[in-house]
């Protein structure tokens, strides 16, 4: 059941952060049209492209860490038994947890300051750029505290994967 | 206390730790713990959000989706079916072929990884069918995967660019002369051990062959044309040349060749999404760490380190050349650079070394760290996509290692390497 919820969850973002891309591809495709051809009825469209490009990092890397595709040293974790890997995994996520949500509160007042100032050149406040990273520790919070829960109940195997083709050096 | 901190951090780092929550939970114990003035925590939100909001990093997730749309939409198999109609009568081809079309994809991708999965699954069973020995199928793939961050575009070059301020297309163009360089040897290390092993040899391809496979392979072939020129010649920013690259690989790719669906489009658009996150999360997380490293001045701890050894720029980029080769056998690249970085750039400067051929010996010598055990990333990859044992890949990438390094030491010694192309634009 919960696990149904998260997948929805999960696949609700993912058309979030898809559809952020598309708009990131079009506004940066706007302004060279904007420059070279057409004058376009826009102001300030970088201001755009940066908003969608912060959602899509804090909601993206939220879902990285469902995924168990965050960066991670692993060598030394990688050659400890499997009974110490999954209890250092289960500290790990108990700090990150405890991270996320430090950031998550301390991100609120960023979001309240942002609600009274706007963006140069545009009408819009401040706070949709902040409030990412809120939603994105919201989000990462479900998603640890689930986590956390099934390792507790022995549902997660391992420290998740992390050097697979999500990495892009 | 600030350095026992990034005791602290290294620790967590290295028993696997996320790489940017360690640089977060070092910096937040570094407000909490810092007793000579007060320092609200509000500020980690703020430098976290300051550190991806910038216009700059736009061309991250673009440059990604254009490579991953490269990959799926069939240009690259395109690419390689070009290489192997005009060079695939040399002995031992399908080395060779690796290498050049590694070269093209590097023009449009700039990541490494996504080169070596694209290049190895199609060309290291189709070597190791031809008698090609298993590790030296998977060292080509990772030495050929490894221009993908050199030669424009390059994605370690835009981070290295927002954490220095300088221009990304200048570092963009101080990659190409080494990307060169790093390519022409590799093909003659493929040339050196097809004879040396006496590898096949494919039947000449005719004329109309050779014509037939350029004209399937030119929409893919003029890719990184159009992006390398139209940013040379300042027809397109650097970020605009990123949609550019993914608007093409996208209607090549759905409109031309027809190997993507659109159907497949908004998985692509998702992972593509979610990879960027990871890097632009360490940016984000490099921002209250480069707060630590400022306050705790380890900058100025490293650069008198590095000045004990000598003052001479160069014995300078060597000591440091040496650091970074260290580090990239426990660390990653780009945690690498975003880590080390603040700490390195002003000493680059105090000693007046070219910021420009600064960033693209760092970016060289982390980027020869995806090769070299014991977490050269690339190994990895080639091993798992080709399925063959990692030990044999990494004793016959050492030629390939070796030229690597040679080349990172030709750029120190000789900076016009770096430093010529990026002066010529105006």
């Amino acid at each position: 059941m919960l696990e149904a919820l998260l997948s929805k969850l999960e696949t609700l973002f993912e058309w979030f952060i898809a559809v952020l891309m598309v708009f990131l591809l079009g506004i940066v495709a706007a302004m060279l049209v904007d420059r070279h051809f057409v004058t376009l009825p826009m102001a300030a469209p970088d201001q755009y492209a940066r908003i969608a490009l912060v959602w899509i990092c804090f909601i993206g890397f939220a879902l990285a860490i469902r995924a168990g595709v965050t960066i991670r040293v692993d060598m030394i974790d990688s050659r400890l038994p499997e009974i110490w890997r999954l209890r250092l995994a289960l500290w790990f996520d108990v700090i990150l947890l405890v991270l996320v949500v430090v950031l998550g509160v301390k991100g609120w007042p960023v979001v309240q300051i942002g609600l009274d100032q706007l963006l140069l050149g545009t009408e819009i406040p401040a706070a949709a750029t902040s409030a990412s990273l809120l939603v994105g520790c919201v989000l990462m919070t479900i998603f640890l505290a689930a986590r956390i829960a099934q390792r507790i109940r022995g549902k997660v195997p391992v420290a998740e994967g992390h050097l697979g083709e999500e990495n892009v050096e | 206390m600030l350095i026992l901190l990034f005791v602290v951090f290294m620790v967590a780092l290295l028993i696997g730790f996320d790489v940017g929550f360690s640089m977060i939970l070092a910096a937040l114990l570094g407000i909490l713990f810092k007793q000579d003035s007060i320092v609200d925590i509000t500020m980690m939100p703020l430098s976290m959000i300051a550190g991806v909001d910038t216009y700059s990093l736009v061309q991250i997730p673009l440059f990604i989706l254009a490579g991953e749309l490269m990959n799926r939409g069939g240009l690259t198999q395109r690419l390689i079916d070009w290489a192997m109609s005009l060079i695939g009568q040399w002995k031992g081809s399908l080395g060779h072929v690796s290498i050049v079309t590694n070269f093209i994809m590097a023009g449009v991708s700039g990541s490494a990884v996504a080169d070596a999965v694209a290049t190895g699954k199609p060309l290291i069973p189709a070597m190791r069918k031809e008698g090609y020995g298993d590790g030296f199928a998977g060292a080509v793939i990772a030495a050929g995967a490894l221009l993908g961050p050199i030669i424009p575009p390059s994605i370690p070059m835009v981070v290295y660019a927002q954490l220095s301020s300088q221009s990304v297309v200048k570092l963009f163009m101080a990659g190409v002369v080494p990307g060169i360089l790093l390519a022409l040897g590799f093909l003659v290390i493929c040339s050196i051990v097809a004879n040396v092993r006496n590898y096949p040899s494919r039947p000449r391809a005719t004329t109309g062959e050779k014509v037939i496979a350029t004209r399937r392979a030119g929409w893919a072939l003029m890719m990184p044309l159009i992006i390398l020129f139209g940013i040379r010649f300042g027809w397109v920013t650097d970020t605009e040349a990123a949609a550019v690259a993914a608007l093409y690989a996208l209607g090549v790719s759905l409109f031309i060749y027809k190997g993507l669906k659109f159907s497949e489009l908004p998985k692509v658009l998702g992972q593509t999404a979610r990879s960027s996150a990871v890097i632009l999360f360490l940016l984000a997380a490099a921002g209250p760490f480069s707060w630590l490293v400022a306050e705790s001045q380890i900058n100025l701890h490293v650069a008198e380190i590095v000045k004990q050894f000598s003052t001479n720029p160069i014995v300078v980029l060597i000591v440091i050349n040496l650091f970074l080769l260290l580090i990239g056998c426990i660390i990653e690249p780009l945690p690498a650079m975003i880590i080390f970085l603040p700490a390195l750039i002003p000493l680059g400067q105090q000693l007046g070394i070219d910021p420009i051929q600064f960033g693209a010996v760092i970016v060289l010598n982390l980027m020869i760290g995806l090769m070299h055990p014991p977490i050269g990333l690339l190994l990895f990859v080639v091993s798992s996509v080709g399925k063959i044992s990692i030990t044999p890949v990494m004793w016959q990438s050492l030629p390939f290692l070796a030229w690597a390094l040679t080349v990172l030491v030709l750029t120190i010694v000789f900076p016009q390497i770096t430093t010529w192309l990026p002066n010529q634009l105006h």
